[in-house]
């Protein structure tokens, strides 16, 4: 009887530990590794509870997951807040989809050597650079989509192309 | 007071060698990186972190001080400006 109630208390303090399955994943900055992502197009974003410019673009960029995720888009969101809580606050601006990292001493903002906040780095298909932006303007979405589309060569880049 | 011996000028030159060296490198490692601003990014360290205390503020400071100029048309300091 003792045995029972004591594996209970066990199996329910399990339960209740384990992370709930539609929770968000964070990956440390250790842990990221571009590598994982060869033949998708990467936009790796860096972002802060505190500035204000990084919250405009959360929107922009869960919209983008979700338009282009399925052609090949993978955006890797690294958060820099000394505490994740002040980032999980944030956890309904952030796409499902998004890979998420926390990068509390700047370990992959140090090694990036960020001139401003936001900083976003534009991989293409084959993990070269192709493109880097600094802050976040609303009216540059339009530019920057295109810029997006283009890598990843939807049919929305070819409309693109002939307008212009 | 002179310094006669050589050892103790070559101390001297040594020390002014190395005070030179921190006044040149003391300065390289200045300022936040801009990952780091997070403390500086917090509300309270806006230059004007409460525009309607400002205000209040300064409507107080004028009713009562303006006579004394500075801040606009004198008043008699009944704070009916």
């Amino acid at each position: 009887m003792m045995k029972r109630a004591l594996l209970t208390t066990l199996l329910l303090l399990a339960a209740a530990s384990a992370p709930a399955e539609d929770e968000p994943q964070w990956l440390g900055a250790g842990e990221l590794d571009l590598a994982k992502y060869e033949g998708q197009v990467v936009l790796v974003d860096f972002w802060a509870s505190w500035c204000k410019p990084c919250k405009e673009s959360m929107p922009w960029l869960s919209a983008m997951q979700e338009k282009y995720g399925a052609q090949g888009l993978r955006i890797v969101a690294v958060n820099i807040d000394k505490k994740l809580d002040s980032a999980l606050a944030m956890g309904d601006l952030l796409h499902e989809d998004l890979v998420l990292v926390h990068d509390p001493k700047g370990k992959l903002a140090g090694e990036y050597e960020l001139q401003g906040m936001p900083s976003s780095y534009l991989y293409d298909r084959r993990g070269e650079l192709a493109a880097s932006h600094v802050g976040f303007l609303a009216a540059e979405c339009d530019n920057r989509e295109a810029e997006l589309a283009k890598l990843i060569g939807s049919a929305e880049a070819e409309g693109h192309d002939d307008s212009e | 007071m002179m310094i006669r011996n050589s050892a103790g000028r070559k101390a001297v030159h040594a020390l002014l060698a190395l005070l030179a060296a921190g006044a040149c490198g003391g300065c390289a490692s200045l300022g936040v990186e801009p990952w780091e601003r997070e403390l500086l990014a917090a509300p309270g360290m806006e230059i004007d972190p409460d525009p309607l205390e400002t205000a209040l503020n300064e409507h107080i400071y004028f009713s009562k001080e303006a006579s004394t100029g500075g801040l606009g048309t004198a008043g008699g300091g009944c704070g009916c400006n």
